[in-house]
C-alpha cells in the first residue's frame, strides 16, 4: 500500500517537473506604470518580460510598428535586449508610447493590446499582450481663457543663450599650457635672470661674438670662466672624467674640450705659441656647443 | 638626437597651444557678437538680413519670435523652416513650438476674419509642429498647453471610444478627419 503511495507520488512529481520543462513561455509578464494622471504630450513606458524555452525566437514583426498607433497614440521607441539564461531566453522588451489626446475631462484611455508570437522549427507560440487602461485629465479649464481678448496660449520660447563654456576651457587649458612651455623654455634660454641655473654659456657666446678673432687671450678666459662657473670650482684637463661624472651630456664635447685645454695650456705656457684664425673659430664653436647643450638642444 | 627633438617638441606644442587659444578668442568673440544680436531682437530691433548669413539657429529662433511679435507670420516661419533640422534637440524642440505658435496666431487671426479654410489648414499646420516639439522633448509643458489650444480649436473627430478603438491598420474610411469649431468663450 505505502509502496504504491509512493509510485504516485514520485508520477506526480515527474510528470509536474516535464510539464514546466516543455513550456514554451516559461514565464511572462507586463510591468506598467501608474495608471492615472497623464496629461497629452505624456510618455508611458511598458515594458514586457518573458522567458521562453531555448530554441524559441521571438518574431520581431509581431511587435506593433513605429509610429502611430492610432489617432492619438504613438509609439516612439522599441528597445529589445535579449539574453541567455540557464532555461532558455530571456526577452525584455520595452515600449515607449507618447500620448496625444486633448480630453474635456478626466477620460479613460487605454493601450492596445497585440500577439507577441514565437517560433521553433515552424511552429509558431502566441502570447497575448492585453491592453492597458490609464487615465488622462486636461490641462486647461473648460471655459476659454481670454488674453487681450485672444484665447489665451503660451508663448514663445526665447532663443537660448549660446553654450560659451567649452571655448572658455579650451582657452584656458591652452592658455596654461602655453604659459607652461613658455616658462620653461625662457628658463632653459636664460630670459629669466632671477633664475641662476641655464645662464653660464649664454653671455660668454655673446662675448665672445663682440672679441676680435686675434683678441685668443681674452677669449680663452672667457671660456675658462664659464667652465669653472659650470663645474663650481676651477677646471683642469686632468679633471675632465671628474667633470663628466657631474655633467654628463658635456662628454659628447669630449674631443673640443682636450683640444681647447691643450691649446689654452700652449698658448699661456709656451713660448712659441700658435696663433691660427681658425682657432677662435673652434673656441667660438665649443662656447656655441656648450650653449646648445645648456638649452637642451643637444 | 633625442634631447634635440624633444626641445623642438616643446616649440611645437607651444605653437598649437598659442594657436587653440587665438580660435578659442574668435569662438568667443563670435558668441559675444551672437548674443548682442539676439539681444537686440529681444529688445524689439530687427536685424539686417545679411547679418543671418552663418548665424546659429539660436538667432533665427529670436528673429522669428521678433516677427511674430509684429504679426509677421509667413516671415517668422520661412525664418523658422531654415533652421528645422538644425542644433540640438532642445534647439530644434524650440523651433518646432515656435513654429507652432506662429501657426497658431495666425490661425486665430485667419478665424477672427471668417477664413475658416486657410484657419483650419493653419491650425492642423500648428498641431503637428507642437507634436513635433513633444516628440523631440516630451517634458515641454508650454507646448503641451498650447497643443490643448490648437485641438481645441481644431477637435480630431475620429474620437476614441472604449469600445471602438481601432488601430489605424485595421481603420476602413476617413469620414471626418477635422471638422473647424473656434469656440468663442463664454459670454
Amino acid at each position: 500500500m505505502h509502496f504504491t503511495l509512493f509510485v504516485i507520488f514520485i508520477c506526480f512529481i515527474l510528470n509536474s517537473c516535464s510539464s514546466t520543462l516543455s513550456e514554451p513561455i516559461i514565464s511572462f509578464q507586463v510591468q506598467t506604470p501608474r495608471p492615472f494622471g497623464y496629461v497629452i504630450g505624456d510618455e508611458i513606458k511598458q515594458r514586457i518580460v518573458v522567458d521562453v524555452r531555448d530554441g524559441m525566437a521571438l518574431q520581431y514583426n509581431s511587435l506593433p510598428n513605429k509610429g502611430k498607433v492610432n489617432r492619438w497614440l504613438n509609439l516612439n521607441k522599441i528597445k529589445i535586449d535579449k539574453n541567455k539564461i540557464h532555461q532558455g531566453i530571456h526577452y525584455q522588451i520595452d515600449l515607449t508610447y507618447q500620448l496625444f489626446y486633448a480630453p474635456l475631462e478626466v477620460k479613460m484611455l487605454k493601450i492596445p493590446s497585440f500577439t507577441l508570437q514565437f517560433k521553433q522549427f515552424g511552429n509558431t507560440t502566441k502570447k497575448q499582450v492585453p491592453y492597458w487602461n490609464f487615465t488622462t485629465a486636461p490641462l486647461r479649464e473648460l471655459a476659454i481663457r481670454k488674453d487681450e481678448g485672444k484665447e489665451y496660449m503660451r508663448p514663445d520660447s526665447p532663443a537660448p543663450l549660446l553654450d560659451y563654456t567649452a571655448s572658455y576651457y579650451r582657452l584656458l587649458v591652452s592658455l596654461l599650457i602655453a604659459f607652461i612651455i613658455t616658462f620653461y623654455l625662457a628658463w632653459l634660454y636664460g630670459c629669466l635672470s632671477f633664475l641662476p641655473k641655464y645662464q653660464i654659456f649664454k653671455r660668454p657666446a655673446k662675448r665672445l661674438s663682440q672679441l676680435p678673432n686675434t683678441d685668443i687671450e681674452n677669449m680663452l678666459r672667457v671660456m675658462h670662466r664659464a667652465l669653472n662657473q659650470l663645474n663650481g670650482k676651477p677646471l683642469f684637463q686632468h679633471q675632465l672624467a671628474d667633470f663628466y661624472n657631474h655633467h654628463p651630456s658635456y662628454q659628447q664635447l669630449n674631443n673640443e674640450l682636450n683640444w681647447f685645454f691643450k691649446y689654452s695650456n700652449q698658448y699661456f705656457f709656451s713660448t712659441n705659441a700658435p696663433v691660427n684664425k681658425t682657432d677662435s673659430n673652434k673656441i667660438k664653436e665649443l662656447c656655441q656647443h656648450c650653449l646648445e647643450i645648456e638649452r637642451g638642444k643637444r | 638626437m633625442i634631447k634635440s627633438i624633444r626641445h623642438y617638441t616643446y616649440w611645437i606644442v607651444l605653437g598649437i597651444a598659442l594657436v587653440i587659444s587665438f580660435q578659442s578668442v574668435f569662438s568667443l568673440l563670435q558668441i559675444s557678437r551672437t548674443e548682442q544680436l539676439i539681444t537686440q531682437l529681444n529688445q524689439g530691433k530687427d536685424i539686417a538680413e545679411e547679418r543671418l548669413k552663418n548665424a546659429p539657429p539660436e538667432v533665427y529662433i529670436a528673429r522669428a519670435s521678433y516677427l511674430t511679435k509684429k504679426h509677421r507670420y509667413k516671415e517668422a516661419q520661412a525664418s523658422l523652416s531654415k533652421i528645422m533640422n538644425q542644433g540640438s534637440q532642445k534647439i530644434q524642440s524650440i523651433s518646432q513650438y515656435n513654429l507652432g505658435n506662429t501657426y497658431l496666431l495666425e490661425a486665430m487671426e485667419m478665424a477672427e476674419s471668417m477664413q475658416i479654410n486657410e484657419a483650419t489648414a493653419l491650425a492642423a499646420l500648428a498641431k503637428q509642429a507642437y507634436k513635433q516639439a513633444l516628440m523631440l522633448n516630451s517634458q515641454y509643458w508650454d507646448a503641451k498647453y498650447n497643443l490643448e489650444v490648437a485641438m481645441r480649436l481644431l477637435p480630431e473627430m475620429d474620437r476614441i471610444t472604449m469600445e471602438r478603438d481601432d488601430p489605424i491598420a485595421e481603420k476602413k474610411a476617413k469620414l471626418w478627419a477635422t471638422v473647424p469649431g473656434f469656440p468663442r468663450g463664454l459670454p
